[in-house]
């Protein structure tokens, strides 16, 4: 793949990040590749750079994931110590300032949201191997 | 999107992404949460799960002080006493000690300036005399022990996290230096590099999220901290 089917395909995934609000995780990968390649001395190709964002992109996934289940856990546990439960009945985040509505924390994971993560599992495995898609050196 | 992308499988996997963005998952992942509110919910957890090892009781309050059975946490930091939010309150059996563990908190530190705690373990007669002097935040002394945590995703970035850390750490723990620790999922080395050379063991945690050692010692070291307090 040459670089500037990189580039396209480094501007598609952006582009679908902003209009998805998470132009967030593109700067934490920027202000990453910019680290790098001060140390470097060059800039990162597109490919470079292709690859990190997928990467970024599909470990967020998973660590949403294995962290939600994983405070479902924590809080529903019995203590091995004194055998005692928590009383949670729900998990909710809410802003102080009201400007969005509560969340809830799921307390069981849902069919769509198992199959959707599936998907993009599946897909950035794919994706990883395509020739051209290389990792930071 | 690019129906005809020069990559073959790119369009399958910003299917994928879009899709996966509709689901639950993609409600944490919003704009304005980061990832970092479940993040602090399940450190939040941590400490819990860690006082009840320590064979403290463990009970939810409300803002008010009534015993609630839904935690709700905080999205953006607020004063203590603000809004309708949830603590937990850690008890000995013999009720001789107790403290409470918040999210998103101001604190006072020991400049007069207010700082944000992630999450903080707190001596609880501090709310007794919070209300009594009409103080909006607790005092850095009445802090056992905070964690700043950070949601990170790529494996090379927080240096400029570690730098703010020491201001924290410094306005909270003033000089005995031991009240907080520096929690990430990922960062760079550079990062714990600056803590190797700069604190002792305890200050900083990185990859801490389930199924990783660093939770585990994580969890460990809370143990310690309520243990030595308690002692």
């Amino acid at each position: 793949m040459d670089e500037t089917a990189a580039d396209r395909a480094e501007a598609d995934l952006r582009g679908i990040l902003r209009s998805r609000g998470l132009a967030w995780l593109e700067q934490q990968v920027d202000e990453g590749l910019s680290l790098s390649s001060g140390q470097q001395s060059e800039p990162p190709s597109a490919s470079v750079r292709l690859a990190t964002l997928i990467e970024a992109v599909a470990f967020a996934f998973e660590l949403v994931e294995g962290i939600e289940a994983g405070t479902i856990e924590l809080l529903l546990g019995r203590s091995a110590v004194s055998d005692e439960l928590l009383k949670v009945e729900a998990v909710e985040f809410a802003d102080p300032l009201g400007r969005e509505e509560p969340r809830r924390l799921a307390r069981v994971s849902d069919e769509e949201g198992d199959s959707a993560m599936d998907a993009l599992r599946a897909a950035t495995e794919l994706l990883q191997g395509e020739p051209g898609i290389r990792e930071e050196p | 999107m690019t129906p005809t992308s020069p990559i073959p499988g790119l369009p399958a996997f910003l299917a994928a992404l879009d899709a996966a963005l509709g689901t639950r998952i993609g409600r944490t992942l919003t704009s304005s949460s980061h990832g970092s509110d479940v993040y602090e919910a399940y450190l939040f957890a941590i400490v819990l799960r860690a006082a009840m090892d320590c064979g403290l009781s463990v009970r939810l309050e409300n803002t008010a002080g009534r015993a609630t059975t839904t935690l709700r946490l905080r999205t953006a930091p607020s004063h203590i006493d603000s809004g309708n939010f949830t603590h937990a309150v850690l008890s000995r059996s013999d009720g001789t000690e107790e403290l409470e563990v918040h999210t998103g908190v101001y604190v006072t530190g020991t400049s007069g300036a207010e700082h944000e705690c992630d999450v903080v373990v707190l001596q609880r007669n501090d709310r007794r005399q919070r209300r009594r002097q009409s103080r909006r935040s607790p005092r850095s002394s009445a802090v056992v022990w905070a964690m700043e945590a950070k949601f990170y995703v790529p494996n090379n970035v927080g240096i400029a996290k570690a730098r703010e850390y020491f201001g924290l750490n410094l306005e909270l723990s003033g000089n005995s230096g031991r009240r907080t620790a520096l929690v990430v999922t990922r960062s760079g080395s550079s990062v714990e590099k600056v803590f190797a050379r700069h604190t002792p063991a305890g200050h900083f945690y990185r990859g801490v999220y389930p199924g990783q050692l660093a939770a585990d010692n994580l969890r460990a070291h809370v143990r310690q901290i309520l243990a030595r307090h308690l002692a």
